[in-house]
């Protein structure tokens, strides 16, 4: 991993476009500007981590019969 | 084609009715190719199979059968990930999570699925801009007694 000390209000160019800004550092806080393309998706990773972990417990569960049976109750269809 | 499924056994799948998911879903990004398959045992469930791992099924649900107003807002890369048209209409479909008791299932409103049948496309969002949760309850909290 590439590390670099910066000072706030200092930044770092990743590529041409991509640009982070150390903004303020306050304890054990650091507030951080980015400047991306809007194509460029930026996430925090503990979102995409819980995302996966998300999907990989909704793959591994049991049967839905039961769970459509009470939803069928609490959501019936509007009758026609 | 046919696939040897974990949940249905021999399951013949059209070729037209695969849905491909370029990104694949999040933490499964190998699995590119599904399908949405209706059934009367777990509706208003649907299944979403996997066509790369049969053994691999995913259980979603229209969010509007039970969140009236929820519009998952596409970004610019979500459409160029999609390969299609700005214009083209999305089904919108939430993954559902359904632990032990069935009773406290949950629906990911942070990483919904939205799928183009006309271009046989989907993609999971990650709704990063929004306060949707990862596990939003499908059914109210059991009165305390």
């Amino acid at each position: 991993m590439l590390v670099l000390n910066r000072k706030p209000n200092q930044s770092i160019m990743i590529g041409e476009d991509i640009e982070v800004v150390i903004l303020e550092v306050k304890g054990d806080n650091v507030k951080i500007g980015l400047k991306a393309p809007r194509n460029v998706p930026v996430f925090r990773q503990e979102l995409l981590a819980e995302l996966k972990a998300e999907n990989q417990r909704a793959a591994s569960q049991a049967s839905p019969e039961a769970a459509a049976q009470l939803l069928k109750q609490a959501f019936p269809k509007p009758q026609a | 084609m046919k696939l040897e499924t974990r949940q249905f056994g021999p399951l013949e799948v059209e070729p037209a009715s695969i849905l491909t998911f370029p990104s694949g879903l999040l933490g499964f990004e190998e699995l590119t190719r599904f399908v949405l398959l209706e059934d009367a045992e777990i509706a208003p469930l649907e299944w979403l199979q996997s066509v790369d791992n049969p053994q691999i099924v995913f259980t979603v649900i229209d969010p509007t059968v039970v969140f009236g107003n929820y519009q998952p807002d596409l970004k610019e890369d979500d459409w160029e990930a999609l390969g299609i048209p700005e214009s083209t209409s999305l089904k919108v479909r939430v993954l559902v999570t359904v632990p032990k008791d069935p009773a406290e299932m949950t629906a990911n409103l942070l990483g919904p699925l939205v799928i183009s049948t006309e271009h046989g496309k989907g993609r999971q969002l990650v709704l990063t801009d929004s306060e949707y949760p990862v596990r939003q309850r499908l059914l109210p909290e059991p009165a305390a007694v």
